[in-house]
């Protein structure tokens, strides 16, 4: 099977390459194309990728008896099911119609995990990457894309070490942003799908001018003497700092350095065992606002598409293996899932969970009705991650794509960072992580449901122990601890039952 | 030796009398008295008094007898006029003893006043435990700095940070844009590239160069003109001489632009894109240059840092020249440049920005509403409520008291034709004052309440937090630190907004913060969600609040805007009181100390670029310094800028 797909992707790649480079054929020697040939797996790919407002949990979590269902079990689950006319919010990952295929057996849903921020929920996006706590709507340290991509360097081998896109909106506070640098600096997002589409490609596509291709070279390489001259400059600055300073530049270094890519020789060759074809620029109508209350949110779900589309081409290609996606939500009037304009204060607000939705404190039912809007919005967002896989098969590299999926918040009306919903998907080949299964962490509380963190009986399941198995999963086995918290178990060791 | 006056008698110096007068043991006669060391009859001569044994001496100048017979200045000190005092300019005569005041912990600016902290320049800074300096630092211009400094080098139009997608300015902290999370990271360094390499495209083809980079010979003398250029373009750049170093590897880039294929055009224009992506330029430093204890800033960073938070720009020719002759290591020569560079359009920019960001009310043009509760919030609208504040604070800071007394309770404010419907008034004008006498003050204007609200409701929550932290400093724990479950009141349409976050009241670990949040914010729901007063209720006293109800048409009950600030012990407040409404509350902030140190609080952090833990002791200097100004001074925006420049703070920084 993965023989076939390898040849088929050949040929699609010599076809696309053959005919003197007519199309838009990708145009570099990949790293990887050595290993495929030697029958070894693709390099892993890593996608953080963050979906607002928290949780339907009712239409989330594994069936437990609810709805006259029958009960789910790790292997053997139900993704199809429909309660009071609303789907299961994860029905898109089991939805072939739509998605050309189920990814039923590629993805792990994982409940009870906790992000201890210490935060706000909304400050809490900040914690999903880092595993740290939040402390002036900042996190204490990087986040584990950039970690793996730039400081071990992993991201060293493609032209783009790592990329942050994000729908709609570019600031950088701790929530409403996924990636850090050193000490917990955000990075930014690019909003703009042209942007993000220059920064991955522009450049790439060959030119069959020769004097086109001439001064494309000697542009490389004024590009090449530039890094050159800014990187002796910030060494000569750097001796002159104290370390906390240093991290500054050494940011700026590490950057530099990724720019320096941009100048390097192509050199033509195979794809390996992905089918990459560089994609067209975005079609800047289709989204004519980009911005977050300055009428952008029309055309966020375009957007997000695009994104799709070019994180796709992205991995295949190896332009980059480390991206974040920040995701929004579709806060106008008229928008396609029929939600109340105002998504946070109408959708998210308004959720009155039963026990399952209120991290297991006693509170009754809940109010079912308010559990409908928010499940129709978590099943859209799902269904970008069903989508985004749907692209990456059809490039062939999916189960080299690890997929790390999560809200900033469990139950939203609560703020709760307890119980966020995480999801992996892809990933497999790479990962060994053992896909197609759901996996129920421990409830935080046994006896007394409504204990806290301060509590001796407290037992937190944190993302950490998730970053770390990331970490180990892309070759880092040193890495046993990630992220800053207060207690020492929470950011130490990895998820149990992954593997 | 004796000083002038003294005779030399057996080793000891006397002053002249009659028994030793124009000599050691020259005796006068009878009679006579000694004036001017010599005998003479017929009394002292006019201007001299007779002192002891027949002595005449000028008592103006004499430091035995200073003033008068027998009154004898200190050691060390002279008599000058007639009273005792010291030769060393900024010295005094303290204690018999000539100090020098402007360094003197004993008497510090003058005689007595102590001083438990630093005394620097006549001033005391009172900093207790010592390391209070900020440490040296770095930082990466803003997006408007580097548009600004884009502009001064290239005479460019452009403003490249928003033609060049720079990722907007990093508001880690408090707030404000200085801050240390600005940094290179790899879309920053990709969108300098590519504004570097327009900018030299834009210069070349507008011919700059031709002024910038002259050269009669390129070809023999092309490294030459090159270096001339990098001597002079490179030291406006980075603000700085360039140095032997940095001259060396930007002739080396030359030549990767210049040498075959290449021109000598290429060359200066390679070494143009070099210098707008090094360190020299992009970073403002704080480094001073070597030494133990306290490092100053060297005169060219003083320039710098002076113009780019003051002007918002790279320094111009007369800070240059200052910082050349040394005159900006005085706080009397910051302070005159301060004072000039805010009457710059740039420094009154940036003055509004800095208030606008210590408010949060930039954030107005980022915030939407639901066009169902709210349709009169159109972006036109939106647009006059962020102009609104920009023109209130100009106005306030360049042409009324310029105090935050004022910022807090005018009775007017600029209001144009699109937002006076709004405000249910007629706009005096696209500058005039408009009179408000139910809206007084920044916080009662729509900007702040907008943006402190949520789309479909108002928010008193928000409302109290904000003026808590930032208008009054309070220390404010987030719900989830404190381990409390956040629980919003459920909509319920019968409610008002008041009512329903009263449960917060209830609640007794949510009300130890809450009593004091919620009183504050409750004072403003006599406006709605964006700011619009509300209409009268059907009780006397009451506001109409109009909200969403079940079916998702408007429903409308009676709220309140009466509210009693209680002082706790969590949260001590000067302004604690029963309020009308937030008109009310906005007069007793006006007038609150406590506001006003926390004014010097945000613009210590607006101008230093660190809000963190680890500068609290500097923080903290600060405020006592500012503690020393009068209190007609404490209030006003200028003049706490000013003392923050004036300030070790500014020019020093502790060692490493």
């Amino acid at each position: 099977m993965k023989n076939q797909k390898r040849s088929a992707t050949r040929r699609s790649f010599l076809k696309a390459v053959g005919a003197g480079a007519t199309a838009l054929p990708f145009y570099r020697l990949l790293e990887n194309s050595v290993l495929a040939q030697a029958g070894q797996p693709l390099p892993l790919r890593f996608c953080g990728i963050y979906h607002p407002h928290g949780i339907s949990m009712e239409y989330f979590a594994m069936l437990d008896g609810r709805f006259s269902l029958a009960k789910d079990t790790e292997t053997a689950f139900n993704l199809t099911y429909t309660s009071s006319g609303t789907q299961c919010v994860l029905q898109p990952f089991d939805d072939a119609a739509t998605y050309g295929q189920s990814f039923k057996s590629k993805i792990l849903p994982i409940e009870g995990i906790d992000l201890m921020s210490n935060a706000n929920g909304h400050d809490t996006a900040g914690t999903i990457l880092t595993g740290s706590y939040i402390e002036s709507t900042k996190p204490k340290n990087s986040s584990i894309d950039q970690y793996m991509a730039v400081e071990r360097k992993l991201g060293a081998a493609t032209r783009v070490t790592s990329i942050a896109v994000g729908v709609g909106d570019d600031s950088t506070a701790s929530g409403t942003t996924l990636s850090y640098g050193p000490g917990g600096a955000p990075l930014p997002k690019i909003i703009d799908p042209v942007q993000a589409f220059n920064t991955l490609f522009a450049g790439y596509v060959p030119t069959s001018d020769p004097t086109a291709a001439a001064a494309a070279m000697r542009a490389r390489a004024k590009g090449r003497s530039i890094i050159d001259f800014v990187v002796k400059d910030v060494n000569r600055m750097n001796t002159r700092l104290a370390a906390v300073e240093q991290q500054k530049l050494q940011q700026h270094l590490d950057s530099i350095r990724d720019l320096e890519k941009q100048f390097q020789e192509p050199t033509t060759g195979s794809t390996g065992g992905s089918t990459c074809t560089v994609p067209g620029t975005p079609n800047k109508t289709t989204f004519p606002s980009l911005k977050r209350y300055n009428g952008g949110e029309p055309y966020f779900d375009a957007i997000t598409n695009s994104f799709i589309d070019l994180l796709t081409q992205a991995f295949a290609c190896d332009v980059t293996r480390f991206a974040t996606f920040f995701m929004a939500d579709l806060s106008y009037s008229g928008n396609p899932l029929g939600l109340n304009a105002d998504n946070h204060g109408g959708v998210a607000h308004t959720y009155n969970g039963s026990q399952l939705g209120n991290d297991g404190h006693p509170v009754g039912a809940g109010d079912p009705t308010t559990w409908v809007p928010l499940a129709k919005f978590n099943r859209y967002s799902y269904g970008k991650i069903a989508l985004f896989m749907q692209k990456l098969a059809a490039a062939g590299v999916l189960d080299n794509v690890l997929i790390y999926a999560s809200s900033d918040m469990g139950n939203p009306a609560l703020h709760s960072t307890r119980n966020a919903p995480t999801l992996l998907a892809g990933g497999a080949a790479g990962t060994k992580f053992r896909m197609g299964r759901r996996l129920k962490m421990s409830a935080d509380c046994t006896t007394n449901l409504w204990c806290a963190p301060t509590d001796a009986e407290f037992k937190a399941s944190t993302n950490n122990h998730l970053l770390v198995s990331i970490a180990q999963a892309f070759g880092l086995t040193d890495v046993t601890s990630f992220g800053t918290q207060s207690t020492s178990s929470w950011k130490t060791g990895t998820l149990t039952g992954l593997l | 030796m004796c000083t002038a006056g003294l005779l030399a008698c057996n080793d000891t110096c006397i002053p002249a009398d009659t028994n030793n007068c124009g000599g050691c043991g020259a005796k006068c006669t009878a009679g006579q008295v000694c004036s001017d060391n010599a005998c003479q009859s017929g009394g002292c001569d006019v201007g001299e008094t007779e002192c002891a044994a027949g002595a005449c001496v000028d008592t103006t100048n004499n430091a035995l007898n200073c003033g008068s017979c027998g009154n004898a200045c200190p050691a060390g000190s002279v008599c000058n006029g007639g009273t005792c005092g010291c030769s060393a300019a900024g010295q005094m005569l303290c204690s018999n003893a000539c100090v020098d005041t402007m360094t003197s912990n004993v008497h510090c600016g003058g005689c007595g006043r102590a001083c438990n902290g630093t005394c620097s320049a006549g001033a005391c800074l009172a900093m207790p435990g010592g390391a209070v300096l900020l440490p040296p630092s770095i930082r990466r211009m803003t997006n408007a700095e580097y548009d600004a400094s884009a502009q001064a080098l290239l005479g460019t139009t452009m403003t490249p940070s928003a033609a060049y997608n720079f990722p907007p300015d990093s508001r880690q902290g408090g707030g404000f844009t200085l801050n240390d999370a600005q940094r290179v990271d790899p879309v920053m360094a990709k969108a300098l590239d590519d504004a570097a390499q327009a900018l030299v495209t834009e210069a070349r083809t507008a011919n700059k160069f031709t002024t910038l980079a002259p050269c009669t010979n390129t070809t023999s003398g092309g490294e030459a003109c090159a270096k001339t250029f990098i001597a002079s373009f490179g030291a406006k750049a980075f603000r700085r001489a360039v140095t032997t170093q940095e001259t060396t590897d930007l002739v080396t880039l030359y030549h990767a632009g210049a040498d075959s294929p290449g021109t000598y055009n290429e060359g200066i224009d390679l070494v143009t894109r070099g210098i707008l992506q090094s360190v020299g330029f992009l970073y403002v430093t704080a480094l001073g240059s070597g030494g133990s204890g306290a490092i100053t800033l060297t005169p060219q960073e003083l320039a710098s840092n002076l113009s780019f938070l003051v002007g918002g720009t790279p320094p111009d020719q007369t800070l240059l020249d200052m910082a050349t002759s040394g005159g900006l290591g005085t706080p009397d020569g910051r302070e005159t440049q301060v004072r000039r560079l805010l009457t710059t359009q740039s420094g009154r920019d940036r003055m509004v920005r800095v208030v606008r960001e210590w408010l949060g009310v930039d954030r107005i043009a980022e915030t939407a509403k639901d066009a169902t509760v709210y349709s009169k919030f159109t972006t036109a609208v939106r647009t006059s409520m962020d102009g609104e504040t920009k023109k209130f604070i100009d106005e306030i800071v360049q042409r009324s008291t310029g105090t935050v007394g004022e910022l807090l309770n005018a009775p007017w404010s600029i209001v144009d034709t699109t937002l006076a419907p709004i405000y249910g008034v007629t706009s005096a004008g696209a500058t005039a004052h408009t009179n408000l006498p139910k809206r007084l003050g920044i916080l009662n204007q729509a900007a702040f309440l907008s943006v402190y609200a949520h789309a479909q409701e108002t928010a008193p929550v928000l409302r109290g937090v904000a003026v808590m932290r930032r208008v009054a400093c309070m220390k404010l724990p987030d719900p989830q630190s404190l381990n409390i479950q956040v629980v919003p009141p459920a909509p319920d349409p019968a409610k008002s907004t008041r009512d329903r976050y009263d449960i917060h009241a209830t609640d007794a670990s949510c009300a130890n913060c809450h009593a004091t949040i919620d009183q504050i914010g409750f004072a403003f729901e006599m406006f709605d969600g964006m700011g619009a007063q509300r209409p009268a209720g059907t009780m006397s006293g009451t506001y109409a609040d109009s909200h969403l109800g079940t079916n998702g048409a408007l429903t409308t009950v009676n709220t309140k805007a009466n509210t009693t600030i209680a002082s706790s012990t969590s949260f001590p407040s000067d302004f604690a009181g029963s309020y009308t409404d937030s008109n009310a509350l906005a007069t007793a902030l006006a007038s609150s100390a406590q506001v006003r140190e926390c004014l010097a609080r945000q613009f210590f952090r607006s101008s230093s670029g660190k809000s963190d833990d680890s500068v609290m002791n500097a923080e903290q200097s600060f405020v006592d310094l500012w503690k020393q100004m009068s209190a007609d001074q404490q209030g006003k925006f200028v003049e706490v800028l000013v003392a923050y420049v004036r300030s070790p703070l500014f020019d020093q920084r502790s060692a490493p």
